[in-house]
C-alpha cells in the first residue's frame, strides 16, 4: 500500500477537476455509450473559428493529403490546456475521424467499389471494418528514443531513399505535415506552461526525453496527438517502457517513489489508454519490477476510469497479482483487468508463430492483444452478428419446411461460411485501399516498417497482418438451439410450425407468451452440463471453421477469431427479430462471450468462469469473461485470495481475459433511476470503463440488467 | 445410495474455506423459527411457486382444483395438493416446481467435480448442508466418501442434534465440522428450535476434527451479551475449535417460505452496533471470534 503525502492535495484537485469535466461533457454532448477517453471540451471560441483547410463539398475529407493538411492545421492551432496542479501539459479535445460531416466511404477519391459485398454485409449484419482505423498498437520506445525531432529526421531520410516512389513520397510528406503540426502544438504547450513543465515541453519539441517526468510527458503527447487523429487508444507494456527512466532517476537521486507515482498518475489521468503491466518477457521470465507496483498505486491514488491489465502467468510475481486484486476490491472501479498468458500464447502459436512472439502480444485494447509496432489487426472493429446468421438460417428452413435440428445446424454453418467469406473479402478490400482513404499517420511513426518502407501500416508497412474477426451474440444462438432441441425435438411440447409462427409473430400470437415462457425455461449456456453448454462449444468451433482457406482471406491474410460484442449489444439486438430462446425482437444480444443474464439460479461465478473458458476460439484472440460480482461475494474472509483463485482457475481452464465489476445491487438500481446522485460511479461496461452518468438511459438499463440479473 | 437434496450451490464463499459447492440436503431435526432455508426443513417433496415467473396462462387451473384464480391472483390450496406433479409438468414458465429431488451419490459427485479446478486453486471443496446432514447421515457420508476419494475437501454444516452413532458416521469422511450452538440454555433452545441442546453439547465434546462453532444471532432469542458470552465460553473449551463465529440474522428465508405457502414474519435486523457489542462479549472470553465470515479482534470490531 502506497500512501501519497506531498502530492495528495494536487491529486485531489486534479481528480475533482476531471469529475467536473466529465459532467460538463455530459451536459454539452449528451450521453456516450463508450470509453471516457479523457478528452476535455474545447473553448467555444475555437470551435466557432476553426475550419479545416481541405474539405469537399459535403464538409468531409478523404485521402492522404487531406488528412495530413487538416491534421497539421488542427494541431498548429490546437488550444493549449495547462493545469498548474498537473505534472504534464495538455489535454486532447478533438477526434478528427468524427469531424467529417457527411462522410461516406463510397465518396473516397479512389476507385472504391465493394458493392459485391453489400448484400451479404446487410443480410448478416456484418461489422466489416472497411475504412476503419487504429485498433493496433504502437511501440512507444521508437518515439522515446528518437523524440519528435528524431522522427522528423527519420522520415526525411526515408523520403530521400524513396525518391520517385509515389506512394512512399505521398505518405512520408504527409508524415512530415503531421509531425510539423505536433511539434507546433508541443511548442505552444511549452510556451504556455510554467517552470519545469514548460522547460520539458520546449525540450521535447526537438529532443527525446531523458527522465521519467519527460518520458511521461512524451507518451502523453503522443497519446493526445494520436487520439486527435483517429482515437487510437492502445498503450504498451508501461512498466517496461518506463523502467529505465525510473531506475536511472532514482539511482541519481533525482526523484523518489512518490514523484514517480505522481508523474504516472498524471499520465493515467491524461487518458485512460490501455496498458499492460507484469507478464513474461519473450523468454518467459517475469518482468514485474518496482515500477509495475507504482503504476498500480498511481491508478489507485486517482480512483478514476482506468484500463490497466495485469498479465497472469506461471512464473509471475504473485505479489503484483495480489495487489491488483486488492486494488480492484478497494475501489470497485473495474480495474485492473487480468489476462491469461497460457491460453493466449498457446492459441497464438497455433497460427504457426513462435512462443517468443506470443509473449510480446499483450493486452492493449478493449478485448484485444497486439504486438506493439509490428502488427496490423483491425482489432475489435470487425464482427459477425451470430444472431443474424441464425435468423437467416432459421428463416431458410422455415421457408423450405425442412424441419430438423440437423437441417437448421447445417443451414447455420452454411450461412456462417458465407458471412465469414464476405468478411474475408472485405478485409482484403480494406488492406488494398485504406492507405489512400485514411493513412495511419500517427501509429506509423511508432511502428517498425512504415517509415522505413514508405508504406502505410494498413498497406504492407508492418511485419504481421493478423486480422481480427469477433463473433457476437453466441449465448442467444446457443440457447436458441438448446430451446429447439429441448422443447421441439426431445420433449415435443411445441411443433416446428408453432415455433415458426410464434417467432414470426414475436410471441404476440395467441398463446405466444406461454410458448415464450416455455422456451425461456429451456437449458441455458452457462449452467453447466446442459445441451445449451454443448451447443455453445459447438457454435464456437463452427465460428472458427467458418472462415475460408484455414482462416485466410482470398489474398492470404490470416484471420484470428474471437468472441466479443464491445458495447454494441443494443445495436446487434436491434437488427434481429425474436429468437427461439424466448428473446423478443429487438432485445439486446448477449454480452460478448458471456451467457445470457439469469443463466443459472445461483449465478455461480465458478459456472460462468467455466462457461466462458469453454468458448475460447483458441488462436490468440480473446473471449473475455465479464464477471459481475455482488458485494456479498467479497464480503468474506480473504476475498482477495478467493478472487485470485477464481481468476487463476479460469485461466487454467483456458480463459484469456477477465473484466470485473463488483457491485452493490441496490446502489446500481438507484443509480439507474437517479444517475445524478452517483457522479463518481464507474462501471466496466465491457473492455472499457465508463462513468455511469455518461451512459444513455437505454444502455444504463441494459448494463444494470446484465449485472444484477 | 440415494438421498434427497434441494440443490447444489456452487461458488459459495460463506460455507467454509475457499470456493465451495454446497449440497443442501432435505430434512432437518430442528424447527428454528428464523430458518433461512425453510425449503430444506421437511424431508418430503414440496410444491414451490415462483409468483414472479407465473404468466397466468391458466393451465394449472384447468388441471387441478388445488390451483385457483381469485380476482386475478393465483392461489394454491395446499391441503388439496397431493404432489402428483401434473401442474409442474404443464407449467410453461416453470413458475411451479417440485422442491426436492432424489439423486445418487455418484450424481452429486459428478456435479461437484465440475468445479474441481476451483477447489484446487482456492483450497475449497464441498460442504454438506441443509436441512441437516444428520438427517440423511448415510447419504451425507457417501457423498463425502466419494468426494474424499476424488481429492475434494469435505465439510458439514450441522446442528448436531442426533445420536453419537450418526455423528461418527458423518465424521468418518469429514475434514471440517461447522456446528451451531443456538442457545446455551436448553429450555430456551427448545423454545426456539423445538428441541433441547443436550445432545448438541455432548456431541460437540466428541468432535476431534477441526471445528468451527457458530451462533445465528436471532433478535429476541439469543442476542444478549450474557448468552453469547456463555456460548463463547463453552466454545473456547473445545480442543479442536478453530474459531467461534457469530452469524447475524438474515431474512433470506422469508421469500422462500412464501413460495412454499408458509406464513413467516421477518424479524428485525441486528444493527452493526449491536453485532459489535455481541462480538465484544464473545471476544471477552478470549475465544478467537468471527463475525459474518470475517475475523474480529478487540481493535477491529
Amino acid at each position: 500500500m502506497f500512501k501519497l503525502t506531498k502530492y495528495a492535495d494536487r491529486i485531489e484537485r486534479l481528480v475533482a477537476k476531471k469529475k467536473e469535466q466529465v459532467l460538463e461533457k455530459q451536459r454539452k454532448l449528451g450521453f456516450a455509450d463508450e470509453d471516457d477517453y479523457g478528452y476535455v471540451l474545447p473553448p467555444e471560441s475555437f470551435v466557432k473559428k476553426f475550419k479545416f483547410p481541405v474539405v469537399d463539398e459535403n464538409g468531409s475529407f478523404y485521402g492522404v493529403n487531406a488528412w495530413a493538411k487538416n491534421y497539421r492545421a488542427l494541431m498548429e492551432q490546437h488550444p493549449v490546456y495547462i493545469d498548474p496542479d498537473d505534472a504534464l501539459a495538455g489535454r486532447w479535445m478533438f477526434m478528427m475521424s468524427r469531424m467529417r460531416a457527411g462522410y461516406k466511404l463510397s465518396l473516397a477519391p479512389f476507385p472504391v467499389d465493394y458493392s459485391d459485398l453489400h448484400a451479404d454485409q446487410q443480410l448478416y449484419d456484418l461489422t466489416h471494418g472497411i475504412g476503419k482505423d487504429a485498433h493496433f498498437a504502437p511501440d512507444y520506445r521508437i518515439g522515446l528514443e528518437l523524440g519528435w525531432g528524431g522522427l522528423v529526421k527519420k522520415v526525411e531520410d526515408s523520403l530521400k531513399i524513396h525518391a520517385g516512389d509515389a506512394e512512399a513520397e505521398e505518405l512520408l510528406n504527409a508524415e512530415l505535415d503531421a509531425l510539423c503540426g505536433i511539434r507546433a502544438w508541443v511548442r505552444h504547450l511549452g510556451e504556455a506552461a510554467k517552470g519545469e513543465v514548460g522547460r520539458i515541453n520546449l525540450k521535447l519539441v526537438d529532443n527525446p526525453p531523458e527522465t521519467l517526468h519527460e518520458a511521461c510527458q512524451w507518451i502523453a503527447q503522443f497519446n493526445m496527438a494520436s487520439r486527435t487523429y483517429n482515437r487510437d487508444g492502445a498503450g504498451g507494456q508501461l512498466d517496461e517502457i518506463l523502467r529505465p527512466y525510473f531506475e536511472r532517476d532514482l539511482a541519481a537521486g533525482k526523484i523518489d517513489e512518490e514523484d514517480a507515482v505522481f508523474y504516472i498518475a498524471c499520465l493515467l489521468l491524461n487518458d485512460p489508454h490501455y496498458y499492460q503491466i507484469g507478464g513474461p518477457d519473450r523468454y518467459g521470465n517475469d518482468r514485474t519490477s518496482r515500477i509495475s507496483y507504482l503504476i498500480l498505486e498511481a491508478a489507485n491514488a486517482l480512483k478514476i476510469s482506468c484500463n490497466l491489465t495485469i498479465r497472469v502467468h506461471d512464473k509471475m510475481d504473485v505479489g503484483l497479482f495480489r495487489r491488483g486484486v486488492e486494488v480492484l476490491l478497494e475501489n470497485n472501479l473495474g480495474f485492473p483487468r487480468f489476462s491469461g498468458d497460457n491460453a493466449l500464447i498457446k492459441g497464438f502459436c497455433r497460427n504457426d508463430y513462435p512462443e517468443e512472439l506470443g509473449r510480446e502480444r499483450i493486452a492493449l485494447g478493449c478485448n484485444w492483444m497486439s504486438i506493439p509496432g509490428r502488427e496490423y489487426t483491425l482489432n475489435d472493429v470487425v464482427k459477425i452478428n451470430l444472431m443474424k446468421v441464425f435468423e437467416v438460417a432459421f428463416n431458410e428452413i422455415a421457408e423450405k419446411k425442412d424441419f430438423s435440428l440437423e437441417s437448421l445446424h447445417d443451414s447455420y454453418k452454411k450461412h456462417s461460411a458465407k458471412a465469414a467469406l464476405c468478411i474475408a473479402k472485405g478485409l482484403d478490400f480494406h488492406l488494398a485501399h485504406q492507405y489512400r482513404n485514411e493513412p495511419e499517420l500517427l501509429l506509423n511513426l511508432l511502428c517498425y516498417g512504415p517509415i522505413e518502407k514508405g508504406r502505410d501500416a494498413s498497406h504492407g508497412g508492418v511485419e504481421f497482418y493478423n486480422m481480427c474477426c469477433d463473433g457476437a451474440g453466441l449465448a442467444v444462438v446457443a440457447d436458441s438451439f438448446a430451446a429447439i432441441q429441448t422443447q421441439v425435438v426431445e420433449e415435443k411440447k411445441i411443433s416446428w410450425e408453432q415455433l415458426v409462427e410464434t417467432i414470426k409473430a414475436n410471441f404476440t400470437n395467441p398463446g405466444g407468451e406461454a410458448l415464450r415462457a416455455l422456451l425461456s425455461s429451456s437449458p441455458r449456456f452457462g449452467h453447466g452440463g446442459t445441451c445449451a453448454d454443448l451447443w455453445a462449444v459447438t457454435l464456437t468451433r463452427d465460428f472458427c471453421d467458418a472462415f475460408p482457406n484455414n482462416r485466410r482471406t482470398p489474398e492470404g491474410h490470416l484471420i484470428i477469431p474471437g468472441l466479443f460484442s464491445w458495447a454494441d449489444t443494443l445495436r446487434f439486438g436491434g437488427t434481429v427479430g425474436a429468437t427461439p430462446n424466448g428473446r423478443r425482437a429487438g432485445e439486446p444480444s448477449s454480452h460478448g462471450a458471456n451467457p445470457n443474464p439469469g443463466f443459472r439460479k445461483d449465478g455461480a461465478a465458478t459456472a460462468i468462469a467455466r462457461a466462458v473458458a469453454s468458448v475460447q476460439c483458441g488462436y490468440g484472440n480473446t473471449s473475455p469473461l465479464q464477471l459481475e460480482l455482488d458485494h456479498s461475494f467479497v464480503n468474506c474472509e480473504d476475498p482477495v485470495g478467493r478472487l485470485m483463485a477464481l481468476f487463476r482457475a479460469h485461466f487454467d481452464l483456458g480463459g484469456t481475459l477477465i473484466n470485473v465489476n463488483i457491485v452493490d445491487a441496490r446502489q446500481l438500481k438507484d443509480a439507474c433511476v437517479h444517475p445524478e446522485k452517483y457522479p463518481d460511479l464507474v462501471v466496466r461496461v465491457t473492455g472499457f470503463t465508463a462513468y455511469f452518468i455518461m451512459l444513455s438511459p437505454e444502455f444504463r438499463d441494459f448494463v444494470v440488467k446484465r449485472i444484477i440479473a | 445410495m440415494q438421498g434427497r437434496i434441494t440443490e447444489i450451490q456452487h461458488s459459495s464463499v460463506h460455507d467454509g474455506p475457499g470456493l465451495r459447492s454446497v449440497v443442501f440436503l432435505k430434512g432437518c431435526q430442528l424447527r428454528c423459527f428464523w430458518c433461512h432455508n425453510p425449503e430444506t426443513i421437511e424431508s418430503a417433496e414440496q410444491l414451490f411457486f415462483e409468483e414472479n415467473s407465473c404468466i397466468h396462462c391458466g393451465r394449472c387451473f384447468e388441471l387441478c382444483p388445488a390451483h385457483q384464480n381469485r380476482d386475478g391472483k393465483h392461489i394454491i390450496l395446499r391441503d388439496k395438493c397431493n404432489m402428483c406433479g401434473t401442474c409442474v409438468e404443464n407449467c410453461p414458465s416453470k413458475a411451479l416446481t417440485i422442491c426436492g429431488k432424489t439423486v445418487s451419490g455418484e450424481e452429486v459427485l459428478k456435479d461437484l467435480l465440475e468445479d474441481s479446478v476451483f477447489y484446487r486453486t482456492s483450497g475449497g471443496g464441498v460442504t454438506i448442508s441443509g436441512g441437516d446432514p444428520g438427517f440423511q447421515p448415510d447419504f451425507a457420508a457417501e457423498i463425502m466418501r466419494l468426494s474424499q476419494q476424488a481429492g475434494i475437501h469435505t465439510a458439514i454444516e450441522t446442528n448436531l442434534c442426533y445420536s453419537e452413532e450418526t455423528l461418527q458416521k458423518l465424521l468418518q469422511f469429514c475434514d471440517l465440522v461447522m456446528a451451531d450452538i443456538k442457545h446455551i440454555d436448553t429450555a430456551k433452545h427448545r423454545i426456539g428450535t423445538g428441541r433441547g441442546n443436550e445432545l448438541i453439547l455432548e456431541n460437540i465434546q466428541r468432535i476431534t476434527k477441526p471445528l468451527i462453532l457458530r451462533t445465528p444471532v436471532i433478535p429476541g432469542f439469543n442476542d444478549d451479551p450474557e448468552t453469547i458470552r456463555a456460548i463463547a465460553n463453552f466454545a473456547k473449551k473445545q480442543p479442536s475449535l478453530l474459531y467461534y463465529e457469530l452469524l447475524t440474522y438474515n431474512p433470506l428465508g422469508i421469500a422462500k417460505a412464501e413460495k412454499l405457502g408458509l406464513n413467516v414474519k421477518p424479524l428485525p435486523y441486528i444493527t452493526p452496533e449491536h453485532a459489535e457489542e455481541l462480538t465484544c462479549a464473545a471476544l471477552s472470553t478470549g475465544v478467537k471470534t468471527y463475525l459474518n465470515g470475517k475475523e474480529k479482534r478487540e481493535n477491529n470490531v
